[in-house]
């Protein structure tokens, strides 16, 4: 029985479940038939080449590109090339609503402090209120570590610490999976141990992660499962210890060859 | 002579000519920015050497008297008082029609077939005569209407005020960086509330500044007065009369035979500037902390 159906049986729902995902480019097919499940407190983590069509699959995700043809379906919520604008809205707005989503480039609001950042959306978007906002936010930022920091603008921080600003902002919102768009890219090797440090915290108390990454020691220690992209397919899955250690195929092996130098 | 050095001896002259060029085009940029800041200096200086003895407290708190009365010129406490009058007027409608419709070409600009014309609109009616949108203030507002008044001249200041705003708002949003508004709507926000309060926040200082241009621009306006407001030696501050203005009692003593009334211009023309400058300066001040610095 797959791993797929072993968690069926077992009355495991996927969180976010992906069925024949298409983007397209123009002439350029980014995605070409995504299907790909993943389950409740699982980190998943996407790996491959650039260009292989990673971050287009999550921005995907949570609605930030149209893709087209396919199904994405998040916590019940489904998602469709084509759907009737008013449906289209209130889908995005409960999907967002359940996943938060880190940048490689933190994207911070830099005309805001760093408690504003975090404070931003549980106010006007989660509509809670301001007080309890500012409390859980403290609260977050002293789980990443930055409690102190909370009153400086993302500019003054380095990339490592507005980094795990933009973790605490994404997690303000309580949500039941958070998407990671290659989140230690930019940063040099102390600043990547230290988000690494923090996503690895959140992997063990049970957040659903879908990572796409070129972290390896990351994959290998906190993922339940590994994909691998490749010219906008997933040309291997299953779990790190065989992709990264026994993969099966070339593209994977000639990619892990380079990733691990 | 290995190929190396025989590279490097043809690379030379290019490098040489390069720093040349980029010399010289440092000094060119300076010495224009010094240009532009002596030519302030210098029409300041003039104004204060002319003027500058005209300048007392009467000036502020008198009203303008003919010759012949007593305290004959007089000062020209209802010009200015009427200028901040229309300021006020033309902006309230003005500076929110010019947001808004910035924020409609940059945000919504890309989805929608008017945003082209619109914008084409702007950069027309930005380059209008000011003297075209007097008559058209005084064909709307005077004629219906019976007699000069302020609200006319309020809106022919608001309609040269508008694109000035709409375009320079345009600009500033469309500095800020998109991964922004990205993040915005990623955290669930919808795109009304992206663009209120993360966009239009962080490009602040840059749609501030485009304001306050207008504002100066249009409180240095004469022409579009002249058909509208037509200005009034009298206090008042009811736009639905004649309503005095700094730039038509300027245009007046300027062109006034008395010295003293000519001077009087002069001094003016002081105030009027020192009045944008104040107001630059006090804008600035205030927005410093909480600007997004752009580029």
């Amino acid at each position: 029985m797959s791993e797929v159906a072993s968690a069926r049986a077992a009355g495991q729902s996927p969180v976010i479940r992906v069925a024949d995902l298409h983007k397209r480019h123009g002439e350029l097919e980014v995605l070409r038939g995504i299907t790909l499940e993943v389950q409740r407190g699982d980190v998943a983590v996407i790996i491959g080449p650039s260009g292989g069509g990673k971050s287009t699959f999550l921005r995907c995700l949570n609605g930030l590109e149209r893709f087209d043809e396919g199904r994405v379906t998040i916590h019940g919520t489904t998602l469709l090339p084509q759907m009737e604008r008013s449906l289209e809205a209130r889908a995005l707005r409960e999907v967002r609503a359940h996943v938060g989503m880190v940048f490689q480039q933190f994207h911070l609001f830099p005309h805001m402090t760093v408690l504003e950042n975090i404070v931003e959306a549980p106010i006007h978007v989660a509509h809670v209120p301001p007080e309890e906002a500012r409390t859980r936010a403290r609260t977050l930022l002293e789980r990443v570590g930055l409690a102190a920091k909370a009153e400086r603008r993302p500019g003054v921080l380095s990339g490592g610490e507005q980094q795990r600003v933009a973790i605490a902002r994404a997690l303000a919102m309580n949500p039941e999976v958070i998407l990671f768009d290659e989140p230690t890219s930019s940063l040099d090797p102390r600043m990547t141990g230290e988000v690494l440090s923090v996503m690895s915290d959140l992997a063990q108390e049970g957040l659903t992660m879908l990572v796409v990454t070129h972290a390896m020691a990351f994959a290998r220690k906190a993922a339940k499962h590994v994909h691998v992209f490749h010219e906008g397919r997933v040309v291997e899955s299953g779990p790190p210890e065989q992709v990264l250690e026994d993969p099966r195929e070339r593209v994977t092996r000639e990619f892990l060859r380079l990733a691990w130098g | 002579m290995s190929a190396p050095e025989k590279a490097g001896r043809k690379a030379r002259p290019r490098r040489t000519s390069s720093r040349v060029l980029s010399t010289t085009l440092k000094y060119l940029c300076s010495a224009s920015a010094f240009l532009i800041s002596g030519i302030l200096l210098a029409v300041i200086g003039y104004f204060v050497s002319i003027g500058g003895s005209a300048i007392n407290w009467q000036l502020f708190s008198e009203l303008p008297q003919a010759r012949g009365m007593e305290g004959y010129p007089g000062g020209m406490l209802n010009a200015i008082l009427g200028t901040c009058v229309l300021l006020v007027l033309a902006s309230v409608v003005g500076i929110p029609v010019g947001i808004l419709t910035g924020i409609f070409l940059s945000e919504y600009g890309s989805e929608s077939r008017i945003a082209a014309p619109a914008r084409f609109v702007c950069d027309v009616l930005a380059g209008v005569p000011s003297i075209v949108v007097g008559i058209l203030g005084y064909e709307l507002l005077v004629v219906p209407i019976g007699h000069y008044n302020g609200y006319a001249g309020a809106f022919a200041l608001a309609i040269v005020m508008i694109p000035i705003v709409a375009r320079s708002t345009e600009e500033m949003l469309r500095l800020v960086p998109n991964t922004i508004r990205e993040a915005s709507i990623a955290l669930g926000a919808t795109r009304a509330h992206t663009i209120m309060k993360v966009v239009l926040p962080a490009a602040t200082g840059g749609v501030v500044t485009g304001v306050m241009l207008a504002m100066a621009r249009v409180a240095s306006e004469t022409a579009p007065l002249l058909f509208t407001a037509l200005g009034s030696r009298l206090l008042t501050l009811d736009p639905s009369q004649p309503l005095p203005s700094l730039t038509v009692h300027i245009f007046n003593q300027a062109t006034g035979p008395y010295r003293e009334e000519q001077t009087q211009a002069w001094a003016g023309m002081l105030i009027l500037i020192l009045l944008v400058f104040v107001l630059n300066l006090a804008v600035r001040f205030s927005l410093r902390k909480s600007t997004l610095k752009l580029g």
